[in-house]
């Protein structure tokens, strides 16, 4: 025991400068799993790492922190690089982080399925929770970095669309630890203290999937699907899906598409609303012109051109009628005549005068009558003798009642 | 940024409403005549809202 007792903070001093000079300890790095993760009002991080059998105190100082883009979350296994150094105060060490990394890409996946199928069994993302968006928003709030791209286009995208709609920016950070909790709560504030917001914007422009990561994380998936006022998504490219996209009510595959979705095109809401004003002077005449119509149907003028037209009407069918009538008496007239005809010609043979032409003769008495047998006539009797042509007066001269007939006497029998 | 919502949306209704009313069929000219005169003041309405909107850009500061 040769030396002199030393003080407290002697000892602390020591030591500390002993660690810093060491040449591992002051370029360090674990690999370890966060736990008992705080972040500072000072904005200073302090958590542990831990292994199964090991705990080491660590310190993200503040001025470091805007440069993690490491998501930090409780039992995430990242590797911490920095320097072991002692706090004199409490006689304790600690590794003073100057750099974070996830540790192994794949883990970050195989959190975002795990979280994915718990929020999915939970029902946030049932299509029956989608609120609709406002067609014609009022203020449209956007929740994103202040000085990222994404912010610049959606603001130009509105600008140029829409020279009616309010926009309220919300600064928040979109990438590292705090990230996700300050998403989550902006969306909070919006619905607590902005009621006359009517659809909010939450995203950022691409990165790598630790950049996005934040939209990947509980929190913010749960106050999407919190607030009362609808949300899109709009995270990175195309290709990014997040579970913020699940759980927001429409999800943009770009913040460009997103502010697009998010507000009408006021001109074509001026066209729209001259197109009703037009229509509507138009439907009114057409009403005005039907009323006028059917008062022109009832008229007195329109009632006599209709009996007139009537008449005319009548007249032409009785016309017709008329012709068709005489027609058919032609026809008939006709064929009338052409059996007169016929019947003529019948007669005309079976005619005596044809007979007279041959060369007979009819005796007819004084009173006119034929006389057909001898024994109707008397001696000196007057008898007229009508010929084929032309007739004469005779007297009978003798009257033979049985002579034979001519006929029988100078014709050959048959029976003979 | 106050709430007033007379919004461009209720006058826009407004006057699609007064514009189905003129059209259907069987409407009395003096209603007809009364949906014309109310279209048209929904569409005062949304000209107004249309043209002397003023769009505020504002960014919400953060005392945490």
């Amino acid at each position: 025991m040769g030396r002199a007792p030393v003080k407290v903070g002697q000892l602390n001093q020591y030591i500390g400068r002993i660690l810093k000079t060491d040449p591992i300890l002051s370029d360090v790095s674990v690999v370890g799993e966060i736990s008992n993760l705080k972040f500072h009002n000072s904005g200073h991080v302090y958590f542990s790492l831990k292994d199964q059998n090991s705990r080491v105190n660590c310190f993200l100082p503040s001025r470091v922190f805007p440069q993690i883009k490491c998501p930090m979350e409780e039992g995430m296994e990242v590797v911490a690089s920095g320097y072991v150094s002692v706090y004199e105060r409490g006689g304790y060490y600690s590794l003073n982080v100057m750099d974070l990394e996830v540790y192994g890409i794949g883990q970050l996946a195989v959190q975002y399925e795990e979280l994915k199928k718990k929020l999915a069994a939970e029902g946030l993302f049932d299509a029956d929770k989608k609120k609709e968006l406002p067609p014609y928003p009022e203020v449209v709030a956007v929740v994103t970095s202040p000085t990222g791209a994404a912010v610049q286009d959606i603001l130009k995208i509105i600008k140029g669309r829409n020279h009616m709609v309010n926009v309220l920016i919300c600064p928040v950070l979109v990438q590292g630890p705090a990230a996700a909790q300050d998403i989550a709560s902006a969306i909070d504030e919006l619905n607590r203290d902005h009621p006359e917001v009517d659809v909010i914007i939450t995203g950022r422009g691409g990165g790598s999937m630790e950049e996005l990561w934040a939209f990947n994380e509980e929190a913010v998936a749960r106050s999407i699907y919190r607030s009362k006022i609808p949300v899109i998504s709009a995270v990175g490219h195309e290709t990014d899906v997040t579970i913020a996209d699940f759980v927001s009510d429409v999800r943009a595959e770009t913040p460009t598409a997103a502010a697009q979705m998010a507000v009408p095109d006021t001109e074509q809401l001026d066209e729209l609303v001259e197109y009703y004003r037009q229509k509507l002077t138009e439907d009114l005449l057409l009403q005005v012109e039907s009323r006028r119509q059917k008062l022109e149907a009832a008229s007195p003028k329109a009632f006599a051109s209709g009996i007139q037209t009537r008449i005319a009407y009548e007249q032409m069918n009785l016309d017709q009628r008329m012709e068709e009538m005489t027609a058919s008496l032609q026809g008939r007239v006709s064929t009338a005549s052409q059996r007169v005809d016929l019947l003529g010609e019948i007669l005309e043979t079976a005619s005596p005068f044809g007979i007279l032409s041959r060369g007979y003769s009819i005796v007819t008495g004084e009173d006119g009558s034929i006389v057909r047998r001898a024994e109707e006539m008397s001696k000196g009797d007057k008898v007229r003798i009508t010929t084929g042509q032309g007739s004469a007066q005779a007297e009978v001269l003798e009257v033979n009642k049985e002579d034979e007939s001519w006929a029988r006497k100078n014709l050959p029998s048959k029976n003979r | 940024m106050g709430k007033k919502k007379s919004s461009f949306e209720e006058s826009l209704k407004k006057l699609e409403q007064a514009g189905e009313k003129l059209r259907s069929t069987d409407v009395p000219l003096e209603e007809a005549i009364e949906s014309y005169r109310k279209g048209l003041e929904a569409y005062q309405e949304c000209r107004e809202i249309l043209d002397n909107a003023v769009q505020e850009i504002e960014t919400l500061t953060k005392e945490k």
